[in-house]
């Protein structure tokens, strides 16, 4: 008879005794040991078999044919696939402590109280140091500095709680012209999670500096410069003398309300932004998930992620962008919007258009005159080009495969020279107005008289995401 | 069947599972990532059935031949 490896039923008392040290001891972070370690248990496994064959042979006893059976195979290949695919989850999360995941969830908060007061003295810039936890800072009030907030400790019993807080003091330093409020919380790793939510007021003339890894910054009532760099954040910016300045690598949102400068606004993974009163010029960068709101933009206007970009002289009106549709209602050019797959829309636009478009549905509403000018390159797109009769202007369109739908009248010529269609005129004029459509229908039709637009409507500002918590 | 060969065959299976489990773990500790290094896995593997033809050569023949 041939001997029977050991494997089965130690797997079997390894298991039991998992489960057991589980149910009995919820603090040891077994699964986050099994995600660090599980290769020593395939070479664990490989040495006992390894023994074991050894031995038999010894002995003399008669050999397996496999040394690890089929079965024991497939195990091994869905511990590797399921231990990898844990590295590649904390890959794409690179902060993500799994050590304090036990914490997050059977941990209870211990909360300390922060206080302090510091005199502004020479400071012009007030910079927050704060890695985890939400941070507000508010303008307005004498000449001092006042810090206050708590800070809050996950821990599983009460001492480490205690020692954590102690290890994580808040120091106020003043450097030259900057005075740094730096929360040095713990950093090393062990069972408990600290964050502070500081809330801080400041005199009203200061510029400030907001660093942090995880948390959200609301700063209002500044009336100088704005900087924010965080890992993830959402950031709210109200009532800023200065200019904005935001860095950031995730966001859930970001709002700009009165600004007197410029906004930059850099985000690698954000999702929703909304600027508004923005008096300086304003450029965003990154790619969004969510949706773009910006209202009256005195300055000009820079947006450019992978898929999208956008210019724009100034926007009185606003200029609405998410994954699917671009919107612009009142806004001064000249304008250029070069795009993949989106619906856009253009209303009541000035001076110039540039615009490039793969796919999608194209409306364009000049409405004013002077009639602005137009360079549009459309691959495969329905597009309707709706112009004021009183307007002064030439076309040229072609479409190559087709059609093109004149519903504007008799002053303008169509052709049609083999797949190719092209619609001219006004006979005598430059074209100001030229289209090359590959795909698609063309529709040109008159809109109705040049009315002074009724100023918009103010959209409701996007209510405000509750805090966010933290989730792993 | 030659015992050698037999038994090179049966460690086989073992070395291999502590080769990958080697590779995982360097991949882990912050070596050369397992993308890097599977192919040393193929490279063990025809090194132990070469072993296991080489140490057992006489199998490959019927009896009648080689005596």
């Amino acid at each position: 008879m041939r001997p029977r490896s050991l494997i089965g039923p130690i797997l079997l008392i390894l298991i039991g005794a998992a489960f057991l040290v589980r149910n009995i001891w919820p603090e040891i972070p077994l699964l986050s040991l099994l995600s660090d370690y599980w290769p020593f248990l395939l070479i664990g496994w490989g040495l006992l078999r390894l023994m074991e064959v050894v031995f038999w042979a010894l002995q003399s006893k008669p050999l397996p044919r496999a040394g690890i059976s089929g079965a024991e195979w497939a195990l091994a290949i869905v511990i590797c696939i399921v231990g990898g695919g844990s590295e590649a989850v904390r890959d794409r999360w690179p902060r993500v402590q799994i050590g304090g995941r036990g914490v997050e969830v059977f941990g209870q908060p211990w909360d300390f109280e922060v206080n302090a007061t510091h005199p502004l003295g020479d400071a012009r810039r007030i910079v927050v140091e704060n890695p985890r936890g939400n941070v507000r800072v508010t303008g307005g009030g004498d000449g001092e500095v006042r810090i206050g907030g708590r800070t809050t400790v996950r821990a599983f019993r009460k001492e480490d709680a205690v020692r954590a807080h102690r290890d994580s003091p808040l120091e106020v330093v003043a450097d030259g012209d900057r005075l740094v409020i730096r929360n040095k919380q713990n950093r090393r790793k062990g069972p408990w999670r600290i964050t502070s939510d500081l809330e801080i007021n400041v005199p009203k003339q200061v510029s400030v500096e907001g660093r942090g890894e995880f948390g959200d910054f609301d700063i209002v009532n500044v009336s100088g410069d704005v900087d924010v760099q965080s890992d993830n954040a959402a950031v709210r910016m109200a009532d800023i003398g200065g200019r904005v300045q935001v860095k950031l690598n995730r966001s859930d949102v970001v709002r700009a309300v009165n600004v007197g400068g410029g906004v930059k606004l850099d985000s690698r993974a954000g999702e929703d932004v909304e600027l508004a009163g923005i008096r300086g010029p304003v450029v965003v960068s990154g790619s969004y998930s969510g949706s773009l709101l910006l209202r009256e933009l005195a300055g000009s206007l820079v947006f450019d992620s992978p898929r999208t970009e956008f210019r724009a002289g100034a926007v009185p009106g606003e200029v609405r962008v998410n994954l699917s549709q671009l919107t612009g209602v009142n806004v001064i050019g000249p304008i250029k919007v070069k795009t993949r797959s989106r619906d856009v829309d253009l209303a009541d636009f000035t001076e110039k258009l540039d615009l490039e478009l793969e796919r999608g549905r194209l409306d364009l509403r000049p409405g004013r005159t002077p009639l602005a000018k137009m360079d549009l390159a459309v691959k495969s797109a329905d597009v309707q080009l709706m112009l004021p009769e009183s307007a002064a202007f030439g076309l040229l369109l072609q479409v190559e495969k087709g059609s093109l739908v004149n519903e504007y009248g008799a002053a303008l010529t169509q052709e049609s020279r083999d797949d190719r269609q092209v619609l001219k005129g006004p006979p005598g004029r430059d074209p100001t107005i030229r289209l090359r459509a590959d795909r698609g229908t063309v529709t040109v039709a008159k809109a109705g008289a040049v009315v002074a637009e009724a100023p918009l409507a103010p959209h409701p500002p996007i209510p405000p995401k509750p805090p966010q918590v933290e989730q792993y | 069947m030659n015992e050698t060969s037999a038994f090179i065959a049966a460690i086989r299976g073992p070395i291999m599972m502590i080769a990958l489990g080697l590779l995982f773990a360097m991949d882990r500790m912050g070596g050369y990532g397992f993308g890097q290094t599977w192919p040393v896995l193929i490279i063990v593997f025809g090194v132990l059935i070469l072993l296991e033809r080489s140490s057992g050569r006489k199998r490959s023949y019927p009896d009648s031949y080689v005596s």
